[in-house]
């Protein structure tokens, strides 16, 4: 719609900002490889930026700022040579899958999960822990031994000490993927992002608590992690009553498996609000009513474990199809919080992995196994160990990994 | 039922599929019970509301226009018009505001107070759909229009949802035309419609909603510093103009998919040049009502020079109560009625006639308008007059640059560098669809750049328009 009849029109604007401004396009070309050479990677970590200015001068930085002239080229020959209106949709396409791919290279994703954590509050607990295991994934998995590949919920990243399992099993690699949450649903979720390799045991500590999934289609959760490798067996794992009740839901988690920049939006609005540094404490969300509930009670609502159910024999076949071994250490809650309808629950989840187990040959390793009687006080809330139940029990798995399970094997070719 | 949501895209997707298939008169009432389901799904209960204007107003149009010369009766039916429109606003989103403040008052004179408060519920545009209703009657009774043919069509004109909601609010001699005559949907339309609703949409999702957090997170805290403040209100101007212009982008987009046209409500209102220039690019169709039906009718400039101002402040001043009853939207208009004033004195006076100004004058001009319609943006935004207060306090004693501000400027860039790039051009050509006029690398470049920062960096949360509330 034309308001002012008197005005130069698009093309004219076009030309004369290319005569105008044709040499920015080098000068930015220039700047922005100067940047990638140093600040770029201050500013991802959020220290101070310091530029220096004579590389400009550098051969590499003017052969960057030559290629930058190739923009200002395509768009002149665009200006002069126009193009039917479809073909610009098609280059307005391939641009937008460039740059999607673009940000799936480790050219991107390291500076991206990094940018991400050093922008977190200290609260931003599920946050920090995908950019861990993103950032481990991009660095790939050096160790050709077969490695223990710890898996389960905060009991585990609060109930296990990695730093002393790795030094008790040594020389076998411990790699962690817990996170916050987990449940079997949100584990096959995650599958794709666990480096499993032929050889390797899977240590899960599970209870009725891990089955006690409270949100019906926890697609905030699935978001980071979506891979058409898994989506279908996690959208199997649900009835069909809760996909078309939450189908918005699903198509964000299938949009997620299929576009990058959805995949890792929370962590570009992350980087995006925080450019510069975390926000300041004045204006730090506040978790102390999540710390309240973690304090007083322990979730026990098995509503969702059928779900989580057929996900786990999902995920059961999924290491068995890798070669993985499990090996499921039962779980526990702080025995304060012990009740008739908790015991109950307990008492299902485990008839369900015994049972499991022993159809597939896979290790379950039971309360009275353990031999680990947990009082009050090795708890710090009513479901993670403080750091003298964690002590007991990273030493307690580390013994049973040694005796039961065949760690010591040579590396596989 | 949100334009940003996954319930209204099936919702259109079902009623543009069969739009397409159906006959001009069923596609009319097809428009009128879509529209009226879009309405209902909100709450139904309001349904009636809409229903009762559109007799009113309908039987009102009727009587005028068969009236005659007969002026006592035509009065009679444009007075009938207004009052029922009036007191169904008045009721529902004034009574309260009213009331408080006479209880407020009754106290301060020592008298008993008025303690009755109703617990009304604001049906989502109530003030669009009655002011379109009411410029039906009045334009009838002015005569520049012919009754609607039919009670389908009127209805439909009133409920078109569209822009039931939120506006541009339409005038009858506009669209009314539109609705009664077969409809023609062409390429060009489609297009453009679809570039319409792309931008509506990335203004509401990308720019507006998340400039919303970074603006409540000031707002709706205490102690924030005068930087910080100040870079809220900035975002808060960017974020009421995506948030309103976008829902407008949108209605336009759907409206051309289905072969109306209707008018423009946003021209870029932050490159105005002065007052007036502001309100003949913001709001468009409020204006312009409000010019046509308050100002005009009050005496507009025809009689002296005292008599303009009164009449304009007391424009500005309505049409801020228009927005919402509280004391913050008053002032709001106040202060924008003040501007008006002290601009006309002062045209009158400096002036220079027929010398065009240079662009760095231009550039100036447009800066210290933006800057005073962030001003009265305070004034809109704040939760209250003491909020204002304190804010401005912030700004003179405590202008403290810290990280908080820093991270919100950069934000504000990275969120609005497409709107800037988008708006200059428009501005530089006097085109609006300069951006689909583009040669093939800016073209493309700015499609994949929207689409990627829509998917990437879109609030999808589904908030809803600011100006659902007015």
């Amino acid at each position: 719609m034309k308001i002012s009849p008197n005005k130069p029109g698009v093309r004219e604007v076009e030309c004369a900002f290319l005569r105008k401004y044709w040499l920015a396009f080098p000068l930015l070309g220039a700047c922005s490889f100067l940047a990638v050479g140093g600040p770029f990677w201050q500013w991802v970590e959020g220290a101070s930026i310091s530029v220096h200015w004579a590389n400009l001068l550098s051969w590499r930085t003017l052969s960057w700022a030559m290629a930058s002239l190739v923009i200002p080229a395509i768009w002149w020959l665009g200006l002069h040579f126009p193009v039917r209106r479809r073909w610009t949709l098609l280059g307005a396409l391939g641009l937008f899958l460039a740059m999607d791919l673009l940000l799936r290279t480790s050219f991107l994703q390291v500076p991206l999960w990094l940018a991400a954590r050093t922008r977190l509050d200290s609260g931003q607990y599920f946050m920090r822990e995908v950019c861990h295991v993103r950032l481990e994934e991009n660095a790939g998995r050096q160790e050709p031994r077969p490695a223990v590949v710890l898996v389960g919920s905060s009991q585990v990243l609060n109930g296990v000490d990695t730093d002393l399992l790795r030094e008790l099993l040594a020389p076998v690699p411990v790699i962690r993927r817990a996170m916050f949450g987990m449940t079997p649903l949100k584990a096959l979720a995650m599958s794709s992002h666990m480096p499993f390799r032929a050889g390797d045991h899977c240590v899960l500590y599970l209870s009725e608590f891990d089955f006690t999934n409270q949100d019906e289609f926890p697609f905030a959760w699935f978001r980071p992690y979506a891979s058409w490798r898994t989506l279908p067996g996690v959208l199997q794992s649900m009835s069909r009553r809760t996909k078309t009740w939450h189908w918005r839901r699903v198509t964000d988690y299938m949009l997620a498996a299929t576009v990058q920049s959805w995949q890792v939006r929370d962590f570009l609005q992350q980087v995006a609000v925080h450019f510069w540094a975390p926000a300041s404490q004045a204006t730090r969300s506040g978790n102390d009513d999540v710390k309240t509930v973690l304090v007083t009670s322990a979730r026990a609502e098995l509503k969702h474990a059928p779900a989580e159910q057929r996900a786990f024999l999902r995920f059961a076949k999924r290491l068995a199809a890798h070669d993985v071994d499990m090996v499921i250490f039962e779980g526990d809650v702080n025995p304060a919080i012990y009740s008739p309808s908790r015991m109950a629950a307990k008492s299902q989840v485990r008839d369900f992995l015994v049972e499991l187990t022993a159809d597939s040959g896979q290790r379950y390793v039971s309360r009275e196994e353990q031999g680990l009687a947990f009082t009050a006080e090795d708890w710090s809330d009513m479901s993670h160990l403080n750091s003298v139940g964690r002590e007991k029990l990273t030493r307690r798995m580390a013994e049973v990994l040694s005796e039961n399970t065949s760690m010591k094997r040579e590396p596989t070719q | 039922m949100l334009f940003n949501s996954q319930v209204f895209l099936i919702f259109f997707v079902v009623v543009y599929g069969l739009y397409r298939l159906l006959p001009h008169r069923w596609q009319n009432v097809l428009l009128l019970v879509s529209s009226y389901f879009f309405y209902g799904w909100w709450d139904w209960r309001f349904l009636t509301l809409i229903f009762l204007s559109t007799v009113i107003d309908y039987i009102a149009g009727g009587i005028i226009y068969s009236a005659g010369p007969n002026q006592r009766r035509r009065k009679a039916a444009v007075v009938v018009s207004m009052t029922s429109n009036l007191v169904i606003l008045g009721f529902f989103k004034y009574f309260n505001f009213f009331a408080d403040n006479l209880s407020a008052v009754l106290q301060y004179a020592g008298l008993p107070a008025f303690t009755r408060h109703l617990n009304i519920i604001l049906p989502v545009g109530i003030s669009f759909y009655t002011f379109q209703a009411m410029s039906y009657a009045l334009d009838i009774y002015r005569g520049h229009l012919k009754p609607a043919r039919s009670f389908l069509n009127f209805a439909t004109f009133v409920a078109y949802f569209p822009q039931l909601v939120a506006g541009p609010i339409e005038r009858a001699s506009n669209l009314l035309p539109q609705i009664e005559n077969p409809r023609t949907i062409t390429r060009a339309g489609i297009e453009s419609g679809a570039w319409l609703i792309f931008w509506g949409l990335f203004k509401k999702c990308v720019i507006a909603d998340n400039l919303a957090v970074l603006v409540d997170g000031v707002f709706g805290a205490t102690g924030a510093t005068g930087a910080t403040s100040l870079l809220a209100l900035y975002a808060f101007a960017f974020q009421i103009l995506c948030d309103f212009s976008g829902y407008s982008d949108i209605a336009r987009g759907l409206a051309r998919w289905m072969g109306v046209e209707l008018m423009l409500n946003f021209n870029n209102p932050y490159a105005a040049l002065n007052p007036k220039d502001f309100w003949s690019r913001w709001h468009i169709s409020l204006s312009s009502w409000l010019r046509d039906y308050l100002y005009i009718p009050l005496g507009g400039n025809r009689k002296g020079r005292r008599r303009t101002y009164i009449n304009l402040a007391l424009t500005m001043l309505l049409g801020g109560l228009w927005h919402g009853a509280a004391w913050t939207f008053v002032t709001w208009g106040a202060f924008h009625g003040l501007l008006l004033v002290i601009y006309h004195r002062w045209a009158e006076k400096f002036s220079p006639k027929g010398t065009p100004d240079s662009g760095r004058w231009l550039r100036l001009r447009r800066l210290w308008m933006f800057h005073l319609a962030c001003a009265g943006w305070l004034f809109f935004r704040a939760n209250s007059l003491g909020q204002v207060g304190d804010m401005v306090r912030s700004l003179t004693t405590n202008f403290s640059w810290n990280t908080d501000a820093a991270n919100m400027l950069m934000a504000i860039l990275i969120y609005c560098t497409p709107l800037w790039l988008v708006q200059w051009l428009q501005v530089k050509t006097g085109n609006l669809s300069a951006p689909m006029e583009l040669s093939f690398l800016p073209k493309a470049a700015l499609l994949a750049t929207l689409v990627w920062m829509f998917l990437a960096l879109g609030n999808t949360g589904g908030g809803a328009f600011i100006y659902f509330q007015f």
